[in-house]
């Protein structure tokens, strides 16, 4: 039981990975590098162009919804032997079902997230911008004392002559 | 669907967008201010950027209008396609109000914080460059010279950053405008008024300078509470600048043809035919105020009397050969250009 479980959460991850790297696929229809490695790794071919802009017609990211559905189900056929062994043919059946359920979830996940409109966030530069304090965060009054070049002697009265050397401050 | 349904939809639309767009920006506001205060610049930059977006909403009512729903109006009736503009007119409004009130509401903010600065600097004593004997704890808002207690050298104490900031830059004037916001919205309206005449009167020029005079009283009278040693009678001079930058090269263009207007309307109003026949081909024609002018000034300050006066007038100046049908055409006439200029 302890192998089966194990290697559930194993497949559950896989297909949470799908799912997150599906929806990091900008703009619609179009490709990323780790999208296209994980379709040749499960053996799953590409939608070509531009065919598969016309099926991500209507979403806002993402690569077509089949062609995410395809990746899902390979994810889960390379996996399903390990999940299944050890295991009784009832408790099998309960397994496949599962996975067929956790596939259809998570693309059904996927069609909504991919349709969702996507917002720039607010202020993101001036924010980045705050972060830096370039003036810091604390200040305080400065002063400083006029010196005679000449003699060193500081400032002692409104006027601007040094008092000990009668020299020009 | 028709051409008032789809943009009564697309408005709600964006309506609903500017409200959530103005939710948004207030917490990333007040986040952005509880975060950084010395340095204006990133506040500067949210601030360009919810412009720009605002600006953005409103071009997108304006393609809607030009691109979409006036060629659907080709058959309307044209106080159809005035109601239609009139409701796209109340949202441009509403998207420039909700810009300009999160734009004052976060300048407020930020020089309230740098206040708060302000009052930390002003409880830390600065110590004389000399002999580093403490010096007495203050607010300064300029550079100051101090004679030292102990050693007699004279320091010059120059402000803090949040200080000389809050007291130099735009922190105070932020805090008026924030104080006088409804006398600002106030004079918007009021300026919006004025300006959109093309025959202003004497009572029309009165009437902004007293919406200024109430703006910049309240935003001197709000502002005056944050500056050390300030006075009503302070408070009144700078009142008093403010509107005499605002109204004098106003009130030095075309004073007498202004006034020539207001004698002119005054006779239209009461009815006075013969007067106003009289005026208009002697103190009137020096001004250049004829018939023509006369009849679009009555129009425009929507006194039905005063139009119908200016009307028998014109009749009586241009002296047409079918006066009934000339006075409706040209009544139907001078209305729809004083409509149409307004939009």
């Amino acid at each position: 039981m302890h192998a089966f479980l194990s290697t559930w959460a194993a497949l559950v991850q896989g297909i949470g990975a799908i799912v997150d790297d599906a929806l990091e696929v900008e703009p619609a229809g179009g490709l990323t590098v780790p999208w296209r490695a994980r379709c040749e790794s499960l053996g799953v071919g590409l939608v070509p162009e531009p065919e598969r802009f016309a099926d991500a017609t209507g979403q806002t990211k993402g690569p077509p919804a089949r062609e995410v559905l395809l990746l899902l189900q390979a994810q889960v056929r390379a996996q399903l032997p390990q999940l299944l062994a050890g295991l009784s043919a009832s408790q099998q059946t309960v397994a496949r079902t599962s996975a067929e359920t956790l596939v259809r979830e998570a693309a059904s996940h996927f069609e909504v997230k991919s349709r969702e409109v996507v917002k720039r966030g607010l202020f993101k530069h001036a924010k980045a911008t705050a972060a830096l304090h370039r003036s810091g965060t604390r200040s305080r009054a400065e002063t400083y004392v006029l010196t005679c070049a000449g003699c060193g002697g500081p400032r002692q009265t409104d006027a601007l002559v040094c008092v000990f050397c009668g020299g020009a401050l | 669907m028709s051409a008032s349904a789809r943009w009564s939809a697309f408005l709600d639309k964006v309506t609903s967008r500017v409200t959530e767009l103005e939710t948004e920006a207030r917490a990333g506001l007040e986040g952005l201010v509880e975060t950084e205060v010395l340095d204006p610049v990133p506040l500067s930059q949210a601030l360009s950027e919810l412009r720009a977006r605002f600006q953005g909403l409103t071009k997108k009512v304006d393609d809607a209008w030009e691109g979409t729903i006036e060629p659907l109006l080709a058959d309307a009736t044209e106080a159809e396609w005035n109601r239609l503009w009139q409701q796209g007119e109340v949202l441009r409004r509403r998207i420039e109000a909700t810009a300009d009130r999160l734009e004052v509401e976060a300048n407020a903010l930020h020089a309230r914080a740098l206040h708060r600065l302000v009052e930390e600097e002003a409880t830390q004593p600065p110590a004389c460059a000399s002999c580093g004997a403490p010096l007495s704890s203050r607010v300064r808002p300029r550079a100051v010279n101090v004679t030292c207690a102990h050693c007699k050298s004279v320091t010059t104490v120059r402000p803090g950053v949040a200080t000389a900031m809050f007291f130099g830059g735009g922190a105070l004037h932020a805090l008026g405008l924030a104080g006088a916001a409804e006398a600002f919205r106030a004079l918007a309206t009021e300026e919006r008024r004025f300006t959109a005449f093309v025959h202003p009167t004497s009572e029309d020029l009165e009437r902004y300078r007293e919406a200024l005079t109430t703006a910049w009283t309240a935003w001197a009278k709000a502002k005056r509470p944050w500056v050390p040693g300030a006075t009503e009678a302070m408070a009144q001079q700078e009142a008093a600048v403010k509107v005499s930058q605002a109204i004098t090269p106003i009130e030095q263009r075309e004073s007498a043809r202004r006034q020539a207007r207001s004698d002119a309307l005054r006779l239209a109003r009461a009815g006075n035919v013969a007067g106003l026949v009289s005026f208009l081909r002697g103190a009137g024609a020096k001004q250049g105020l004829d018939a023509e002018a006369m009849l679009e000034c009555a129009a425009e300050h929507q006194g039905q009397p005063a139009l119908e006066a200016a009307l028998k007038a014109a009749v009586r100046l241009e002296v047409p050969d079918d006066a009934g049908a000339w006075v409706a055409e040209k009544r139907a006439e001078v209305l729809q250009t004083v409509r149409r200029r307004r939009r």
